[in-house]
């Protein structure tokens, strides 16, 4: 694919997201958090330019956001996570396109991405793609 | 020049020099129609050479890629794609294939033919006369060998689609077994991402053997820029090969005497324009079949990817233009569609075990228009048609209420930035104050109509045969060449008229070579 990597300041943006996006008690770990990264970065290395500068201006977006909505003097990427939490929930039920779209847009690439790594699968109570067992002992 | 399993592929990006190649036809794409004209062609003993954009993804691969994975490689834009909603309409996105095999490769294997009033409509309304039942009986039946068409036996079914046809019963509502294009399927449930098993019959382990057996040239990597016209004829393609990271390099150029393109709906009409082909209906009246899914939480544990993943489906509410299918896409893709951010959103992923999930489209009247922009992929728009808002509500609706029916504790609506309801009564208030289109989840699988074919010259961008009315041996043969939606899913309709058009060139092949010589 296209040697495409991610500029510093959206790869920041990107981690911050993922943590945010799925946070909880025990995570997620920063490995998981480097891998979804590189995995968003190969995402947008065979999409088209005019597409992919798109997405790095609703990055860019995300990562001016507290200082656009006046919640800080700070970028998204330096918040604390439960602030970014709180951030992405106001933009998640905002009436403006303009706020719910990234976030509905991120979400829906980084979740796939997130939740396809074997632990999130494993965690989820997903079995695997070889362990089917009802529709067998149906047919027997 | 590989040749794994059956099928002759040139990869282009592993070309080092302008390649130059001459045949009978050249077929520009090499999905559900290209690879359904190519095969007709060489068993007629016709020399063919088929060009794909997208990278030569081996059926063996499949299984080791990941959803991402599969994205990246074989989707169009790394399946991000999507249709921009005017007025009140949502964001729509819209996956295509973009690799040898093409969107065959992902579809969930759901076999439908063109319903018999949608024919009805196009022979008696539009006049079209040899889109009838019975004329394209025929060509159905000839792709339905091929590909291997069956019913999903009941033992297929996953527990998903158990509670919702438990749901529709109480509600009234008839559900019937569906016929998908599939050999020793083993239920797992990620068709749309390539069959891990080989066991859904793509054109790339179908018809695209079968051409090759009998002497057809895949070339990949292969990006057409126009159709060659000389005198009102089409002559050839030209293009460039695409190297590794996806740029265009080396140049390309088959010369043929018949160019059929086939690059699906929202890349044939650039291609006409590039062409010459200036008709005002190029590029217009594409319909989506927008398509939503609903999710419900129960109590049991359900192991919704534990079965086929599409098996029935219900026509009961047809005359509403509404279809309903069964579906269970990878628990990572679902994961995506669950509410709240952070612990919220995590705490509803943990139900994943015990959810079902039911989908549906509605049958649009077509309000899509694409057009050139920057690059090579194109900006497509689209406005809801007046009915179609509504259409789209009221299936949601059918398919919450069917998950109340059945007992979910909880419906994950396809709703953005709104909790789980948890009763009807949550429902109807939802209803009582309709959320606006735009926060509508919507995806699109079948973009049709951009190349309408037509009666009178002035009425479309083909003839029946599949020609196009502006020039002589330029033929059109994949979705873009449907007048209307047909409110099913397009991969059978899109093969049995290719088949239709593949009959008609090899019946005129004398005067077409006449006419190119």
């Amino acid at each position: 694919m296209a040697a495409f990597t991610l500029a510093p300041r959206h790869r920041a943006v990107v981690r911050s997201l993922v943590e945010a996006l799925f946070h909880h008690d025990a995570g997620p770990r920063p490995e998981q958090l480097d891998a979804v990264t590189l995995a968003v970065e190969a995402h947008f290395a065979p999409v088209r330019r005019a597409q992919r500068s798109f997405l790095l201006l609703a990055l860019d977006l995300v990562r001016w956001l507290p200082l656009l909505l006046l919640t800080g003097l700070t970028l998204f990427e330096d918040l604390p996570v439960a602030r970014r939490v709180a951030l992405l929930e106001r933009m998640d039920c905002s009436k403006s396109l303009l706020l719910y779209l990234p976030v509905v847009a991120f979400k829906t690439l980084l979740a796939m991405l997130f939740f396809e790594q074997p632990e999130e699968l494993r965690a989820m109570g997903y079995p695997g793609d070889d362990a089917r067992k009802r529709w067998l002992k149906l047919a027997a | 020049m590989a040749q794994a399993g059956s099928l002759t592929v040139v990869r282009g990006r592993e070309l080092r020099a302008r390649l130059s190649l001459s045949a009978d036809v050249v077929v520009v794409g090499s999905g559900a129609g290209g690879a359904v004209v190519a095969r007709e062609l060489t068993r007629a003993g016709r020399s063919v050479v088929i060009l794909e954009e997208g990278d030569w993804v081996r059926p063996e691969e499949y299984g080791r890629l990941t959803p991402g994975g599969t994205l990246r490689r074989a989707w169009r834009e790394a399946g991000l794609s999507a249709a921009v909603g005017l007025g009140n309409t949502p964001f729509i996105s819209v996956l295509q294939g973009k690799c040898v095999g093409g969107s065959s490769v992902l579809t969930g294997g759901v076999c439908f033919r063109i319903p018999d009033e949608v024919l009805h409509e196009w022979s008696h309304d539009l006049g079209l006369r040899t889109m009838t039942p019975e004329v394209v009986d025929a060509h159905f039946r000839v792709v339905e060998d091929v590909v291997h068409v069956e019913t999903v036996p009941q033992n297929m079914w996953s527990r998903s689609t158990e509670l919702f046809l438990e749901g529709a019963a109480k509600m009234g509502v008839t559900m019937k077994p569906m016929r998908r294009n599939t050999s020793g399927c083993r239920g797992v449930s990620r068709c749309n991402f390539g069959c891990p098993h080989g066991a859904k019959l793509s054109v790339d382990v179908s018809f695209l053997p079968d051409a090759c057996a009998h002497g057809a040239i895949i070339v990949s990597d292969a990006l057409v820029d126009r159709v060659d016209v000389t005198s009102g004829v089409a002559r050839g393609v030209r293009g460039r090969l695409l190297g590794e990271d996806g740029r265009p390099g080396h140049e390309l150029e088959v010369r043929a005497k018949v160019v059929v393109v086939a690059c699906g709906s929202l890349h044939t009409p650039l291609l006409l324009r590039a062409s010459g082909v200036d008709s005002p209906h190029v590029g217009r009246h594409m319909t989506l079949h927008p398509g939503f899914r609903v999710g419900a939480i129960f109590d049991e544990e359900v192991d919704g990817w534990d079965g086929a993943m599409q098996s029935v489906y219900s026509d009961h509410f047809a005359s509403d233009g509404i279809t309903l299918v069964s579906v269970f896409p990878p628990p990572s893709v679902l994961a995506a569609a669950f509410p709240g951010i952070g612990a919220r959103h995590r705490a509803h992923v943990r139900k994943m075990p015990n959810l079902a999930v039911f989908g549906g489209m509605i049958h649009d009247e077509g309000g899509g228009t694409v057009w050139r922009w920057l690059g090579r992929e194109p900006l497509v728009t689209y406005r809801l048609a007046e009915k179609d808002a509504p259409r789209l509500l009221r299936g949601i609706e059918i398919l919450a209420r069917m998950g109340f029916a059945a007992g979910a504790r909880e419906i994950a609506m396809p709703v953005f930035g709104i909790d789980t309801l948890k009763s009807e009564r949550e429902l109807d208030d939802l209803l009582s104050r309709p959320p606006p289109m735009q926060r509508i989840e919507c995806t699109a699988y079948h973009p049709l109509g951009t190349a309408k074919m037509s009666a009178h010259p002035g009425a479309g961008v083909v003839r029946e045969t599949g020609e196009t009315w502006a020039i002589s041996n330029l033929y059109v043969a994949d979705g873009s060449v449907l007048p209307t939606s047909i409110g099913v899913n397009s991969q059978l309709p899109i093969m049995g008229v290719a088949h239709m058009i593949a009959t008609g060139i090899v019946g005129s092949w004398a005067r077409l070579a006449r006419r190119a010589a």
